[in-house]
């Protein structure tokens, strides 16, 4: 009996490093936000006490429901944007073509750049008095707006341009992983290599495709710097007006029911995911 | 549908290696030619300019007498089948199949048709709505040859389309291509290590090591009058005797002469264990050293003079000698003489080793 | 009403000069005066009864809430301090709302504070006051290097009484600027009326910044409240503390109908821009003509060749509202005469000479002679001296503030 204690004991002193590190960094967080978005947890002063108060504002304030839908409008057109541009990208890389190693370094570099300074490039492009506009001015053109206009064309174009290389990197992983046998036999059956791209290579990428524009629409979710300096002055995305409720009004608990309210949406895209993805694996898993 | 194939010069180099070094190659219509050398002689390299998934550094490729090299893969018309299957895993068995026909945009009812003649054929029909991961790995590979040939290619290649398979099925499968290349005709090249394969398969066999081709004959020519070293030990087990001819005479390394009438003076004789005979006699100059039952036949390593020599004896009531005992030998009425690989000669006109 | 106040403020300003200093708001000094008897401090007596005493104390901890300003204090003000008393001064840029709570602590745990002079931001200075952190001196009348402030701004921190425990030692004021690239001097919209028209008849080309993503804007709005704004009770709660956020919902549905209409006018023919930078940028590549500015940053940004010299500022007519920072001696400080005597020293003509030529920051000195402090070419970048300070109000109540901005989100942004 002692033994077994013993080894029980031992079991949860060997949990402790990885268990213990996602309650500490993940769980303990999480749940602060959880509480504090019902009023039960605050930063600076003391928690009201337990209140819906939060949620009721951010779900029937005009403004906080337009942020959540246009925060959901730009992640998802600039990861499908993204996705778009990613894929003839991977199709690229795979084959060989001169000024190949340079491209391999160039398309990276977006990795590296803060979402501030992408913004700041889109600014001096295609901001009214900047390059393209000028030139297209000189040109006797007009150049449409493509900051703080309506459909936020600007924002878009900036947050694609920021996940292209990562999805470019997820995607072309699993690409590689296609044997390349399979792809040698759909090119002898009279595929074009765009064709046994598109009908043989991204099917079977597939579940490395929809990994890296769900990890990109998730982290887009909170993008902040792009919008805040590029986007429509109306409606700011859910990001903005928590940095504001937080650092300009001390709205904390306001922030917190944001905050939830983003995770459960991305919680519910994933499940969907999964949802889906374990279907699809099942159909094709029975057959006749 | 089927084609000739013709290689001329070919060469391919990946950095200081020379992968293959100026082959030529000629495979008739209808013929069905084996490329048969161990792993790294060159062969799936050959294969692979043939593919069109490797380009050539020199050489020309054509079939039907139309150039191909300069195509690509899916302009060349060929059929594929590859050692790891490489089927398409989210397609059903039937729309691997229709691969190819889609591809050539050919009508829906063709391709109903001869997707199922194809499934037919490969008696794969009951299962034409599995998937790839639900069929055993002699199943897939039938699926992979009706993929091949059902869009009626000029040329059929198979790269050690048998080599994940275990043995039984392997020789299954093995019968049931030849019988499907006896009715078809279609110009194949096949690509193996195995010999057995190479012999049971092949019109012509292409033997090759060190990224050239050795030499090509029918299999019954080149088990029996190889003519390089090479092909002998490769191609089945040999005994390899040097000898040396003086007065119409041939002095072998035991004190043995034999009536010789060729005019080199150093010979290298090689000569199958099956065709050397063997008898029991106290006063014979031979020692059998050791014996293994094989079933079918019996292998004797025999010590004569300097020599040991490999002896098979086929069928029963042979009773089985001892190590120790004393034999004597009886060489074939017909030695055969092969030459060392290092004078394997290197064509200087394609025209040259196609005819050789 | 503020007229009235500042008579006998200012009147309170000039007897006081000479009389001993009092604790403000309370019986005793909240401070410990290490040597120096305060009941018979004056402004008279106040360096030679401070220099020997802070001389001793020989060093000081500053704590400065700002980014922008660590070159002026680091590379100009804290040389020279040191320079001129030998005091030497540990100099560390600070999170202010961190910094408040970080002296709270140290005040409940009955400790020294870890500051002697902490540049405060005028949003923090209630908290702090109300925290008991803030020493109770008057400052607004006691330091003799500086006997002609702004008594509004030395006593009143966003509408927040605090009886001049903290000398504001910088100001800022919204304004417009404007390019003489396309609009002559003279010729630019003087009053809100003017503006709208010049937006109308020149689309697009009036930047403003969204008033809940920069305090040009922001100012603004309240410049046009206190324009438009013409009721009463309406106008009654501008410089009231104690308005609650409920309060000024209510009074931005009840009170903001003009200032409403003049916005969707001017909003369908301006260009609303993502912040101060933002409106800066469309006014220095020439998309705009005139924009919503603030004096201090568009300074920093000419002299850094980052807006055209041909840009120019001014205040409209009706006045447009400025705010400020300001210098507080912590109650726990352990070193309060050297305390006192960089804080003279930052509020002498030399400090806030050098301050507003370096950093376009303004003085609440009413005497400062800018003419002859600043060069010529630096003074001339600044609003002009018949509009400034005279036209400068302050800023109003921040909950009034607040609700006015999501008024102005949800009736102009959103349905433009």
């Amino acid at each position: 009996m002692n033994l077994a204690w013993k080894r029980s004991l031992s079991l949860w002193l060997l949990l402790i490093p990885g268990v213990g590190y996602l309650l500490v960094f993940f769980g303990s967080p999480l749940a602060l936000a959880l509480l504090g978005s019902v009023g039960l947890e605050t930063i600076g002063t003391d928690a009201p006490g337990f209140t819906l108060q939060y949620y009721r504002t951010m779900l029937t304030d005009r403004i906080y429901l337009d942020g959540l839908w246009f925060t959901l409008y730009l992640s998802t057109t600039s990861t499908l944007l993204s996705l778009l541009v990613a894929l003839p990208i991977t199709a690229l890389i795979q084959q060989s073509f001169p000024g190949q190693r340079l491209f391999n370094t160039l398309y990276k570099v977006p990795l590296v750049v803060p979402g501030v300074v992408a913004a700041f490039l889109v600014l001096t492009l295609v901001d009214r008095g900047g390059l393209l506009p000028r030139a297209f001015e000189r040109l006797g053109l007009g150049f449409p707006q493509l900051v703080r206009d309506r459909l936020a064309l600007g924002v878009l174009i900036g947050m694609a341009w920021k996940s292209v290389p990562f999805m470019v990197l997820v995607i072309g992983g699993a690409m590689a992983a296609v044997p390349k046998d399979v792809l040698a036999a759909a090119r002898t059956l009279g595929a074009s290599s765009w064709q046994a791209f598109l009908k043989v290579q991204v099917p079977l990428a597939l579940p490395g495709i929809t990994a890296a524009t769900l990890l990109v629409f998730i982290g887009s979710t909170g993008a902040y710097a792009i919008p805040n300096l590029i986007g429509p002055v109306y409606p700011l995305p859910l990001s903005v007006h928590m940095y504001q409720n937080a650092f300009e009004r001390n709205q904390w608990g306001l922030v917190a029911a944001m905050g939830s309210v983003l995770s459960l949406t991305s919680s519910l895209v994933l499940l969907a995911y999964y949802q889906l993805t374990k279907g699809a694996t099942n159909a094709s898993g029975k057959g006749v | 549908m089927a084609d000739d194939l013709e290689v001329r010069g070919a060469i391919k180099r990946y950095g200081a290696v020379t992968a293959l070094g100026g082959v030529s190659l000629r495979v008739e219509q209808g013929e069905f030619l084996t490329l048969l050398g161990p792993s790294g002689c060159g062969k799936s390299t050959l294969l692979g300019l043939i593919a069109g998934s490797l380009e050539p550094d020199a050489g020309t490729i054509q079939i039907g007498g139309r150039r191909v090299d300069i195509l690509p893969s899916e302009r060349r018309n060929i059929g594929m089948v590859f050692q790891s299957y490489a089927l398409f895993p989210h397609l059903s068995v039937q729309e691997n199949v229709a691969f190819g026909l889609r591809m050539r945009r050919v009508t829906e009812t063709d391709i109903k048709r001869r997707v199922a003649d194809a499934l037919e054929m490969v008696g794969l029909s009951a299962l034409s709505s599995r998937f790839p991961r639900q069929l055993s790995g002699g199943q897939q590979q039938r699926v992979a040859l009706a993929r091949a040939l059902v869009i009626e290619p000029a040329v059929l290649l198979l790269d050690e389309p048998l080599s994940n398979l275990d043995a039984r099925l392997r020789e299954q499968l093995r019968d049931e291509l030849r019988g499907l290349q006896s009715r078809l005709r279609t110009t194949s090249v096949y690509v193996t290590h195995d010999q057995a394969e190479a012999l049971a398969l092949s019109d012509r066999i292409a033997v090759m090591n060190g990224g050239r081709i050795i030499e090509v004959g029918s299999p019954l020519e080149l088990y029996r009058t190889p003519k390089y070293r090479f092909t002998a030990e490769f191609l089945g087990n040999t005994n390899l005797i040097r000898a040396h001819a003086e007065n119409a005479q041939l002095h072998l390394p035991w004190n043995e002469r034999l009536p010789w009438h060729q005019t080199s003076s150093r010979v290298l004789l090689s000569i199958r264990p099956e065709d050397i005979g063997i008898s029991s006699d106290p006063g014979g100059a031979g020692l059998i050293e050791s014996s293994v039952f094989l079933g079918a036949w019996v292998e004797y390593h025999v010590r004569i003079g300097a020599q040991r020599l490999r002896v098979h004896v086929a069928g029963g009531g042979s009773s089985l000698l001892r190590s120790g005992d004393a034999v004597r030998l009886h060489l074939p009425l017909q030695l055969h003489t092969v030459l060392e690989d290092d004078r394997v000669q290197v064509p200087t006109s394609p025209a040259d080793r196609v005819l050789a | 009403m503020k007229k009235i106040v500042l008579i006998p403020l200012g009147l309170a300003a000039l007897v006081a000069s000479a009389l001993a200093i009092e604790p403000v708001n309370n019986a005793e000094f909240n401070v410990d005066a290490g040597g120096l008897n305060l009941k018979t401090l004056t402004s008279k007596n106040f360096l030679s009864r401070i220099t020997p005493l802070a001389k001793k104390q020989a060093s000081l901890t500053f704590y400065d809430f700002t980014e922008s300003f660590s070159p002026l204090f680091k590379d100009n003000v804290l040389p020279r301090f040191e320079k001129k008393y030998g005091i030497s001064v540990k100099y560390l840029p600070v999170d202010g709302a961190v910094a408040v709570q970080q002296l709270i602590a140290a005040k409940k745990a009955t400790q020294p504070s870890p500051v002697d002079v902490f540049f405060i931001s005028n949003g923090q200075v209630e908290t702090a006051v109300e925290g008991g952190i803030v020493a109770n001196l008057p400052l607004n009348t006691l330091l003799p290097s500086a006997p002609d402030l702004n008594q509004t701004a030395a006593t009143v921190s966003r509408g927040f009484a605090h009886g001049g425990v903290v000398v504001p030692f910088h100001r800022n004021q919204t304004a417009i600027g404007y390019n003489t690239r396309f609009i002559a001097t003279g010729s630019e919209p003087t009053t809100f009326e003017e503006l709208l028209v010049y937006a109308k008849q020149n689309p697009k080309r009036f930047a403003m910044t969204n008033p809940s993503k920069g305090g040009s804007g922001g100012g603004f709005l309240e410049s046009a409240i206190l324009n438009f704004v013409k009721d009463e009770a309406c106008r009654k709660p501008f410089y009231d503390k104690k308005v609650d956020p409920p309060q000024a919902e209510k009074w931005a549905t009840d009170c903001l109908a003009p200032v409403m209409a003049y916005f969707k006018e001017l909003a369908a023919n301006a260009e609303i821009t993502n912040g101060n930078t933002d409106t800066l940028t469309l006014i220095a590549n020439g998309a705009a003509y005139i924009g919503t500015i603030w004096e201090d940053q568009a300074y920093d940004f000419m002299g850094r060749g980052l807006l055209p010299t041909t840009v120019k500022f001014r205040l409209l007519k009706s006045g447009q509202v400025g705010d400020g920072d300001g210098l507080m001696i912590p109650a726990g400080t352990q070193k309060l005469a050297a305390a006192l005597l960089f804080t003279n020293f930052l509020l002498s003509d030399e400090i806030q000479a050098l301050k507003l030529e370096l950093n376009g920051s303004r003085s609440a000195r009413t005497t400062l002679n800018i003419a002859k402090l600043l060069k010529p070419e630096n003074a001339a970048r600044l609003l002009p001296t018949d509009q400034y300070p005279s036209l400068s109000r302050p800023r109003i109540n921040g909950d009034l503030s607040s609700a006015a901005q999501k008024r102005f989100t949800q009736d102009i942004l959103q349905g433009k």
